[in-house]
């Protein structure tokens, strides 16, 4: 049922995850941390990536009980067949909802920063098609083609800010850890979602060729996200100090035009990020784009995925234009973080382990294997 | 035929998707603001707003060796709107390029500006919100009208924006303004609600002058600090680091003025309370050198405690300083700007939870005492 051309290694998997998870969340994580838990924004993104670390392994054991089903089949066998189907067709559509905002954001970004005059149905259009193109081929090419973007992405980024080192001042962390239990959670939740995107694992499995290497490649994949996180949000938090980073919208961006670059001639580095954050987004819509046609096509038993590959495009594209503005964007992400993205990392596998327990499914498949 | 058709549908795909782009400005199209600034109408109703930017065909000419001959080397136009961001776009009626604001180095408000609170608050917010605005902008008042600094032209150099950039850059030469930019200012306006310190700049008639600064309190001009305060600011907030401090010495009959150049500042903090007072102490450790004494007393620095005596006139210089802007800040204005509030919350939080929320009755009531101790690390070439 699944081509052999079309796995991919589990180093393959710990890059492509990363990629997924990293979008347009690093515009706004900062501030958001900084909202709910002041100064301790660091602190509270490490444990954010710890709880999402635990999720994303709760998720990957139970899918690795069931080494040659995708999560459409084996959550039949756990939850009946037609509340499996439901979820499923939820999950298609938080895929497809993952897309049209990322693509949103990114319009909006790119329309502000680099094409005020272009319209913003030609930034997303274009965006898609290109995601589309490459979709179509299947898992091993999207795969391939995170692992090319991966270091684009990282190095200019890890050494763009370093010349903002200076004008760090290390007393913005402080006080340490003064915010109320509550806020903190509510802080680290907040964190939580910028790690959305590691749902993906629950298909991922029986594409992967050596999975005994996978436990390490998951914990990898969300340590360095987590360390890339917190790396953008000691230099946000670090300059602005958090009372300040709250009231931004997209507080990276900001700091961005704070970089005073030793070399006169490239005073604003805002072009070179712009084409760096293209990738990053960029990786992310590709990946939702084709987990979602994935649960499709297993959902209505095709071969093939890439039938469903152009068809979601223009779903995808009015979806991403109902927003009326910036301001409903956000309001539309925070409503599915709120209750989707609860649902599918943490509601959803705790659920799932329980009931395999209590049944006892699952142990037969792995020990056919 | 049907591969013709296919090499029409692609010749045209290509000419209508891979063919320029909406955006371009060709780059001679474009004005690179260098220097902004903002005043009011003599209504205090709308804004005016001066742009002043390099003239880039010159700028090109020069460089290729064509001497410049006699045109302008940089224009300024003002534009009277009713916000800033009209009057960026309603200048372009009459220039023939389009404004980029991404280079600006300085931002100028004139001082009806800075006095009117709710102007000054637009003027804020749509800073903040600027999207091609560098974080790195340097903001200054004067207490002229901005536009009569940037419609001048000045020798030294003709680009104001430019001048006023490279006059930030060698700060550690003085003290007599503080080095902060755009960054700094907003973080403190937004963390204070509306106080900030924000360096003063005035036109000669050759040249411009950055020194001293502008008191914000409640998003309103509150007054001016002179060299003395100014530099007693800078002291006590940690941002001296460099620049010298003269001191009286006994010379050959009357006394003469000695100049103790900083190399070095280290500032400590503390914070106590006792019996319901808080006092906060500041340690300041300053290095420098002497580098003019009287031609008279060669040999005298090596022997004896001449170097103890100007130690000590220095700190006693410095301390009586920081007690004119102590006096400035706590007794007159009552506003919080040696970041005393700030210290006590990072480090003392248990304390903050307490005096936090009244902080502004409780801060005139604040012990504040300086300590300072300085060393004469050099003496220059002679004994």
């Amino acid at each position: 049922m699944i081509k052999n051309n079309d796995k991919i290694s589990a180093n393959q998997v710990s890059i492509l995850l990363f990629t997924t998870m990293v979008g347009a969340g690093i515009l706004s994580l900062p501030a958001d941390v900084s909202k709910e838990v002041g100064p301790n924004g660091l602190i509270a993104i490490l444990g954010g990536g710890i709880v999402s670390l635990f999720f994303a392994r709760l998720i990957l054991y139970l899918s690795s009980k069931f080494p040659t089903e995708t999560f459409v089949e084996y959550t039949g066998k756990l939850i009946t067949r037609p509340i499996s189907i439901v979820i499923s067709i939820i999950l298609v559509f938080y895929f497809t909802i993952f897309v049209s905002l990322d693509v949103r954001i990114f319009g909006e970004v790119l329309k502000i920063y680099l094409l005020p005059s272009t319209p913003i149905e030609t930034i997303i259009i274009t965006m898609l098609f290109t995601s589309a193109y490459l979709v179509r081929y299947g898992l091993e090419p999207i795969a391939r083609m995170s692992e090319i973007l991966f270091p684009i992405i990282v190095i200019p980024l890890v050494l763009l800010f370093l010349p903002t080192l200076t004008d760090i001042d290390l007393s913005n962390f402080l006080p340490f850890m003064r915010v109320s239990l509550v806020k903190f959670f509510k802080g680290m939740l907040v964190t939580t979602y910028s790690f959305v995107g590691f749902e993906i694992l629950y298909l991922l499995f029986p594409y992967i060729i050596n999975t005994d290497k996978l436990k390490r490649s998951v914990n990898s994949a969300i340590i360095s996200t987590m360390l890339f996180y917190m790396y953008i949000t000691f230099f946000v938090v670090g300059i602005f100090g958090y009372k300040e980073t709250r009231e931004q919208l997209w507080p990276f961006l900001t700091l961005i035009k704070s970089i005073n670059f030793p070399v006169f001639f490239i005073e604003n580095v805002e072009g070179i990020v712009m084409g760096i954050w293209t990738f990053t987004i960029f990786t992310s819509i590709y990946s939702f784009h084709y987990f979602a046609t994935l649960v499709l096509s297993k959902l209505l038993k095709t071969r093939e995925h890439s039938y469903f590959v152009l068809p979601a495009v223009p779903i995808m594209y009015s979806m991403a234009l109902i927003p009326d503005s910036i301001v409903t964007v956000y309001k539309y992400a925070g409503y599915v973080s709120q209750y989707m993205s609860v649902f599918f990392i943490a509601i959803l596998p705790i659920l799932l382990y329980i009931i395999l327990k209590v049944k006892r499914l699952g142990d037969k498949d792995e020990e056919k294997t | 035929m049907k591969r013709k058709l296919k090499i029409v549908i692609l010749g045209i795909l290509i000419a209508l998707v891979l063919t320029g782009c909406w955006d371009k400005i060709e780059i001679e199209d474009r004005a690179f603001v260098m220097a902004i600034g903002i005043d009011l109408s003599s209504s205090n109703e709308r804004y005016v707003v001066t742009f002043q930017f390099p003239n880039a065909a010159q700028i090109t000419k020069g460089t290729s060796g064509g001497g410049g001959g006699s045109e302008k080397p940089s224009f300024a136009v003002s534009e009277v709107a009713d916000t800033i961001f009209s009057a960026s776009r309603h200048i372009s009626t009459r220039i023939n390029k389009a404004l980029y604001l991404g280079h600006t180095q300085a931002i100028i408000f004139g001082k009806d500006v800075v006095e009117n609170k709710d102007k000054f608050q637009q003027v804020l917010d749509s800073l903040d919100r600027s999207y091609e605005l560098s974080r790195k902008v340097y903001l200054l008042v004067t207490p002229q009208k901005a536009q009569d600094i940037l419609l001048k032209k000045y020798e030294m150099e003709s680009n104001t924006g430019a001048y006023i950039r490279d006059i930030f850059k060698h700060y550690n030469l003085t003290s007599k303004f503080p080095t902060i930019d755009y960054n700094k200012i907003t973080k403190s306006l937004h963390e204070t609600k509306g106080n900030a310190i924000i360096p003063k700049i005035i036109a000669g008639k050759d040249e411009i002058k950055i020194a001293g600064s502008a008191i914000i309190k409640n998003y309103k001009l509150a007054g001016w600090m002179g060299d003395d305060e100014n530099m007693g600011y800078m002291w006590l907030t940690g941002l001296v680091k460099g620049g010298d401090v003269s001191i009286n010495m006994p010379g050959d009959g009357e006394e003469i003025k000695v100049p103790f150049n900083i190399s070095n500042v280290i500032r400590r903090r503390d914070v106590k309370e006792e019996k319901g007072k808080i006092i906060y102490r500041v340690k300041l450790e300053v290095e420098g050198d002497i580098t003019e004494y009287t031609f008279e007393k060669h040999g005298e620095m090596m022997k004896g405690d001449l170097l103890n005596v100007i130690e000590r006139k220095t700190s006693d210089e410095i301390k009586e300083m920081t007690q004119k802007a102590i006096n400035r800040f706590q007794k007159e204005l009552k506003v919080d700007m040696l970041g005393i509030g700030d210290y006590i919350e990072k480090y003392h939080p248990s304390l903050w939870e307490k005096v936090g929320k009244d902080w502004d009755k409780i801060f005139p009531e604040v012990e504040i005492k300086v300590d300072v101790t300085s060393h004469v690390r050099r003496i220059g070439l002679f004994r």
